[in-house]
């Protein structure tokens, strides 16, 4: 699994419960990715948030935080300070970062502000919704999504050269 | 599976209102939604998303917006939703990438409804 699906899970998870700005940081260092998620929902949290099934979502639903809990080997937090909730997860070697592009629209297509910040080896970038609207690049309609195809390129180019 | 009642109608269409309120949708008429989702991602909606994007991209429908959402558990995920003025809601499963570009080329370009593909909703229990 890649690390951005795990991330996929944590944001959905930020805007059921209320979020309307979620800040993600990435740092991946020898093959290890070390990931941030902070965002201003108001949802109650559980006592198990990270229990299968502990949710207040419905029946079948309450999977996102446990599989994020089982694939980071049980090394994440989440913990709630000044109206802000943190959720911090650990994703080793074998999560690999993938195909960038492909991986960050799905995150980029909430109807939430998202500021995602990303570094590898030292090197980084940060992309944010306000960014991808500045220059129509918001990837849900044609047009747009090509636009945020070569932008997520670019900012690639500012860790891989 | 159950049909889906004037109720769920009623709801759906009150939070696609919601969702495109948040957008600047230009007289885009067509909205797609995938759902996404612990079920959906393990399902491959992933790709299932980037491949309409892409789709939708290279054809220049100008007309469709693309959005996504939470579970569609317990149906036959991925499962993508499409509203158009002409033929309303239709919903369908199991969208693997073949499944997707079919419903780009043929229902949002040329408003041909994919027969085999299509779901009715089946309820959370």
């Amino acid at each position: 699994m890649e690390v951005f699906e795990l991330i996929l899970e944590a944001v959905e998870n930020s805007v059921e419960a209320g979020a309307s700005h979620i800040d993600v940081t990435v740092d991946s260092e020898d093959g290890r990715n070390r990931v941030s998620i902070t965002d201003d929902g108001c949802a109650a949290l559980p006592d198990a948030p990270f229990d299968a099934g502990c949710t207040t979502k419905g029946a079948g639903r309450g999977q996102g935080l446990s599989k994020i809990c089982n694939e980071s080997g049980g090394c994440c937090s989440i913990s709630r300070l000044e109206g802000r909730t943190r959720l911090e997860f650990l994703a080793g070697e074998d999560k690999r970062v993938g195909d960038l592009s492909s991986s960050l629209l799905p995150i980029f297509l909430f109807p939430v502000d998202i500021s995602l910040t990303i570094n590898i080896a030292g090197k980084g970038f940060t992309l944010s919704t306000w960014q991808l609207r500045e220059h129509d690049a918001f990837p849900d309609r044609a047009g747009a999504i090509g636009r945020f195809r070569e932008l997520v390129q670019l900012k690639e180019g500012e860790i891989y050269g | 599976m159950a049909k889906l009642s004037l109720s769920d109608l009623r709801s759906i269409r009150e939070r696609e209102e919601k969702n495109l309120k948040k957008r600047d949708i230009h007289g885009r008429t067509v909205h797609v939604v995938v759902a996404m989702g612990t079920s959906g991602i393990n399902a491959g909606a992933k790709l299932t998303l980037n491949t309409i994007a892409d789709e939708v991209e290279k054809k220049g429908l100008d007309n469709v917006i693309i959005t996504q959402t939470g579970s569609a558990y317990p149906n036959p995920e991925p499962v993508v939703e499409v509203f158009s003025p002409k033929q309303g809601l239709v919903i369908y499963g199991n969208v693997d990438k073949e499944t997707a570009v079919r419903i780009v080329n043929e229902h949002l370009a040329e408003g041909r409804i994919l027969e085999d593909k299509k779901i009715e909703l089946k309820e959370e229990e």
